[in-house]
């Protein structure tokens, strides 16, 4: 379905996007391009963001009212969606950060031993 | 929190706006403008996907997919508008007359009081193994359980007066409660007199319900006290209709039995009626019995039983809490002390009756009736599934093409079966708006019928609220989907290319299957009109029989009514009521037209019955027989037309006789019964208790019926009526209403303030007796002859199909040499057939369950072998018809044209 010509990319992992953006926005508000390309160059351009998946995405965080929208104007001058931060949003970053640590956190434990093992 | 839904185009203009962004940045980075527009578009991924996905996310879907579907279904329903009105009137009549009874059910049984928190009234009853020892016991109609005459564990609703004040102190159960009774008075307003309907109530009554005045006050507390001013209030559709809405007559005077009671307010237009459908015209205090009543029972005795409970529940009180805290106090009390009414071990104990939806009188009346019938339109629309689900199945196997096609372009199983559906539930919902139309005209005909029958008058609201309009949806979407589910399944298991190959011609093959189900539902059908038809065709002997039994006299020609004196103030005893009603009796029997009157404490066949124990002299009480008795006028076997077996009837000299012997006529079964075979002319009788002789016998006449024409004719003893409270019979020579206004006029001129109660005819009361066999008959007929006409649709429907599914086939047959007349019999066999299948099936189910219905037959029985056989012929002839007319054109076919028809 992907469309991706750069196989180096890493693929996200399912729920992550979620995460990802709403840590985005925690430095003020963005467009959906932006939020976009924000993920892919703090990630060392390791992260590919799928653009298409990431409206439905923005569209579900809004709906669940972790983040809100309106629409602005962008630093050149184009109209766009800009979102940012609900309070119960940050509360959701802050969870969903310490969950995610916890996860990679353990994982790395059972990888690195079993690393060791062999 | 409530947000807005977002808007399609808002999103599709982010995405449009991303999009421009990242083609910009692009561009920044050196790339063409064509490039950099081909690379954003590139790294979004597809387009319609997200916006696809998008729509999925906020659920617009299945509306959009709902939409899509009624709008379609709607465009197909009116490419067919023959198909659509037969569908719609076969629904619109099975669940109209569903809603009809069920309005009706409804009125009786289901509608809540309109009173704030209806749930925590409650009636009070009480249980004992045992009758109490009492003085005085009403029986008044409205207790849930205390109506049947001879229940193995009495109960009943009547309490004493000091029970009543026990109750009403128990203030940690009840937050009020009060006593009332209902009582049919003399009420004269202003001009307007008339008996009405009163009911005596303690003050606390209108409180106790929640309800205030439209205009004055309701009573209270202060008015139920001895010494206070005689007040009334009435209700407002009395006033409304009776007396014109006149508010000026709020601070006047009106009288009951010449006593005046000061009006001082009119109850509001909503106030409900405590028994549904009996109507209340006014309440009086309980304490203004002791004035109105010409026999008052000692009103404050402790074996004098006669007043009703209602009581509001506190809140968070349960019913059983209530009951364990009243009888706490309640059993103790009754049963010790001299006077104890009840006996310990009898066991006597309070029952709470949840009264939200109002007393019982009704609902225990009609439950019979209604239940019957219900159950009578629950098969009619159960029939009216099964003979759309047919012409469904029929249709659809027409529209394989289609389905095929959707399928082939991706159409999930899911949305083609929904597709269905909703083309069968829109077709059942507006089955149901029209419906609920008939239902309407139904119930309102059945209401009229009820209360023209009604031996008290009744008002029945049995219009539409949210009950009966939930009832009809409901019933519309659920057969929608029974029906709609048969073909709906089908068509979406379609197998895709079989379909597709085939040519025009074949298009309406039908599977195995689906014929195997069509040919089910034809028989379910004629099964279902069997059953319908059966009941009504016994129900029908039944009011035959009964129209035609003989009373033991001459029911025709025959005017009653009763004529009210205690209105003009006379008391019981007043010796001059027997020279009134001498007097009556002789203008009554002058008046141009009436051959002769009399009259009787009660008249005969009107429900009404009257009886003692008598015994010979100086037998022991226990030897005593309970039978029927009458007390009757100068001339009222004469009038009547019972016959004189031997002896002389009562003569003016009889009713004027004080102490000594009271004269007394004999029926022929009453004299075997006490006599043998021995000449009773001259013997004498006595009362249980007495030890001397009460009566003598002086003549014997024919049995007669009493009570009501479906007794047996049976033993009577009649004696002379020296009462004020009577009914007079008027032999006329033309119709008995006819005479009317001259019976007012000569009323009028004994005494301007008699009334004249009930004027009705012989026929007419006995026709109102017999109301539910009269109400189930003419309805099963009806709906017995709505089963058919559809049955008949659905064979019909059938053949007709098989006729133009095979034209081919037929033209093949007849250019081979076949004779019109083998292709008749091969194209009506199936119908006829089934059908016979059908009645078969439809015998054996009726004359298993015919049995229920015995309660209400006459003279016929349940398995009534002519009933039936009249049945089955019936339906053969209109099934064979049924598959005769459509199987008639296969044998018109022209071979030639038919081979043709590829």
């Amino acid at each position: 379905m992907s469309t991706q010509e750069n196989k180096d990319h890493l693929e996200l992992l399912q729920g992550t996007l979620d995460l990802l953006i709403l840590r985005t926005l925690i430095f003020g508000s963005q467009h959906g391009q932006g939020i976009a390309r924000a993920i892919q160059q703090t990630s060392d351009e390791e992260l590919l963001v799928e653009h298409g998946a990431l409206y439905p995405a923005l569209q579900r965080l809004e709906e669940r009212g972790w983040i809100s929208a309106k629409w602005g104007t962008s630093s050149n001058n184009r109209k766009a969606r800009f979102y940012s931060l609900t309070a119960a949003g940050r509360k959701q970053l802050v969870k969903e950060t310490t969950k995610w640590k916890r996860l990679a956190l353990a994982i790395g434990r059972i990888l690195g031993s079993e690393a060791e093992e062999k | 929190m409530f947000r807005r839904k977002r808007k399609t185009d808002d999103f599709n203009a982010e995405i449009e706006a991303h999009i421009l962004l990242e083609t910009e940045r692009l561009r920044e980075q050196g790339l063409s403008e064509d490039e950099a527009r081909a690379s954003a578009r590139r790294t979004f991924g597809n387009v319609m996907h997200a916006q696809e996905r998008f729509h999925e996310w906020g659920r617009w879907l299945w509306w959009d997919h709902l939409r899509q579907d009624v709008r379609y279904a709607f465009r197909l329903l009116r490419k067919t508008p023959g198909f659509t009105a037969v569908v719609v009137l076969t629904l619109a009549l099975g669940i109209g007359a569903n809603t009809a009874i069920f309005s009706l059910i409804n009125a009786v049984a289901l509608r809540l009081l309109p009173v704030p928190n209806p749930q925590q009234l409650v009636l009070l009853q009480w249980t004992a193994k045992h009758q109490p020892k009492t003085s005085y016991f009403a029986r008044t109609a409205g207790c849930p359980s205390g109506s049947g005459r001879s229940s193995p564990s009495p109960t009943a609703c009547s309490f004493s007066y000091p029970m009543f004040e026990q109750i009403r102190s128990k203030a940690d159960i009840f937050s009020s409660v009060s006593g009332f009774i209902p009582s049919g008075l003399p009420l004269r307003v202003g001009q307007h007199a008339e008996r009405s309907q009163g009911m005596y109530v303690s003050g606390e009554f209108f409180s106790t319900l929640g309800t205030s005045a439209a205009i004055g006050r309701l009573l209270n507390s202060n008015d139920d006290m001895s010494g206070a001013e005689a007040v009334i209030v009435l209700s407002y559709h009395y006033w409304q209709s009776e007396l014109g809405g006149d508010a000026g007559l709020l601070g006047k005077l009106a009288t009951i039995n010449l006593k005046p009671f000061r009006i001082v307010g009119i109850t509001s237009r909503d106030f409900p009626d405590l028994d549904p459908g009996r109507p209340v015209d006014f309440w009086i205090p309980l304490a203004a019995e002791s004035i109105v009543a010409l026999h008052a029972p000692s009103r404050t005795a402790e074996d004098s039983f006669w007043l009703y409970m209602l009581a509001r529940r506190r809140a968070g009180v349960t019913i059983n809490r209530a009951e364990a805290g009243l009888n706490a106090t309640f059993v103790p009390s009754i049963t010790s002390g001299p006077s104890a009414p009840f006996k310990a071990e009898d066991e006597p104990r309070i029952t709470l009756y949840r009264a939200a939806e109002g007393l019982a009188t009704l609902r225990t009346e009609y439950a019979r009736p209604l239940y019957v019938l219900m159950t009578a339109v629950g098969l009619i629309l159960l029939l009216a599934c099964a003979n759309v689900a047919g012409l469904m199945l029929a249709r659809s196997s027409a529209r394989q093409r289609e389905m095929a096609v959707r399928a082939a372009l991706g159409a999930p199983r899911l949305r083609i079966v929904r597709q269905l559906l909703t083309e069968s539930v829109m077709l059942s919902l507006a089955g149901g708006a029209l419906g609920i139309v008939f239902a309407e005209l139904g119930a309102r005909s059945m209401v009229a019928f009820l209360s023209a029958n009604s031996y008290f008058p009744i008002q029945l609201d049995a219009g539409m609220d949210w009950h009966v309009l939930g009832f009809t949806a409901a019933v519309s979407v659920v057969i929608g989907i029974l029906f709609g589910f048969a073909p709906a399944l089908r068509n979406s298991r379609l197998d895709v290319a079989p379909v597709l190959k085939r040519s025009g011609s074949q298009s309406g093959a039908t599977p195995r299957e689906s014929a195997r189900l069509s040919n089910l539902l034809v028989v379910v059908q004629v099964t279902i009109s069997i059953l319908v038809l059966v009941g009504a065709g016994l129900l029908g002997r039944t009011v035959w029989n009964l129209e035609r039994a003989d009373a033991g006299f001459r029911t025709e020609n025959l005017l009653l009514f009763g004529i009210d004196m205690t209105a003009s103030g006379l008391r019981i005893d007043d010796p001059r009521c027997d020279k009134l009603n001498e007097e009556l009796q002789n203008r009554f029997a002058a008046l141009p037209g009436v051959s002769s009157a009399s009259y009787s404490i009660e008249p005969l066949l009107t429900g009404a019955i009257g009886g003692g124990g008598f015994k010979l002299p100086g037998e022991p009480a226990s030897s005593a027989q309970m039978e029927n008795m009458l007390d009757v006028g100068p001339g009222f076997f004469e009038t009547m037309g019972i016959p004189l077996e031997a002896g002389r009837t009562f003569t003016r000299a009889d009713f004027e006789l004080s102490g000594g012997l009271e004269p007394m006529v004999v029926s022929r079964s009453f004299a075997r019964a006490l006599f043998g075979k021995s000449d009773p002319i001259g013997r004498t009788l006595s009362k249980p208790k007495s030890q001397t002789a009460d009566w003598q016998v002086i003549g014997v006449v024919g049995d007669t019926k009493y009570e009501n024409i479906r007794t047996e004719a049976g033993a009577t003893a009649y004696t002379p009526d020296k009462y004020r409270l009577t009914t007079f019979a008027l032999r006329t020579q033309g119709d008995p209403m006819a005479l009317a206004s001259l019976v007012r006029e000569a009323v009028e001129k004994v005494n301007p303030d008699f009334l004249i109660m009930r004027m009705t005819t012989q026929s007419k009361e006995i026709d109102r007796t017999i109301y539910q066999e009269r109400l189930v008959a003419t309805m099963s007929t009806l709906f017995g002859l709505l089963a058919l006409t559809l049955a008949c649709i659905g064979l019909y429907g059938l053949v007709a199909h098989r006729v133009v599914r095979r034209t081919h086939e037929i033209g093949v047959r007849m250019a081979l040499g076949a004779e019109r007349r083998e292709i008749l019999w091969l194209m009506a066999r199936l119908g006829l057939v089934l059908a016979l299948a059908g009645v078969v099936v439809g015998i054996g189910i009726a004359a298993g369950v015919t049995r229920y219905l015995q309660s209400l037959l006459y003279g016929v029985r349940p398995t009534d072998p002519l009933t039936f056989a009249c049945i089955a012929i019936l339906l053969g002839g209109v099934a064979a018809l049924g598959c005769y007319l459509p199987a008639r054109r296969a044998m018109r076919v022209d071979p030639v044209v038919a081979l043709r028809h590829e």
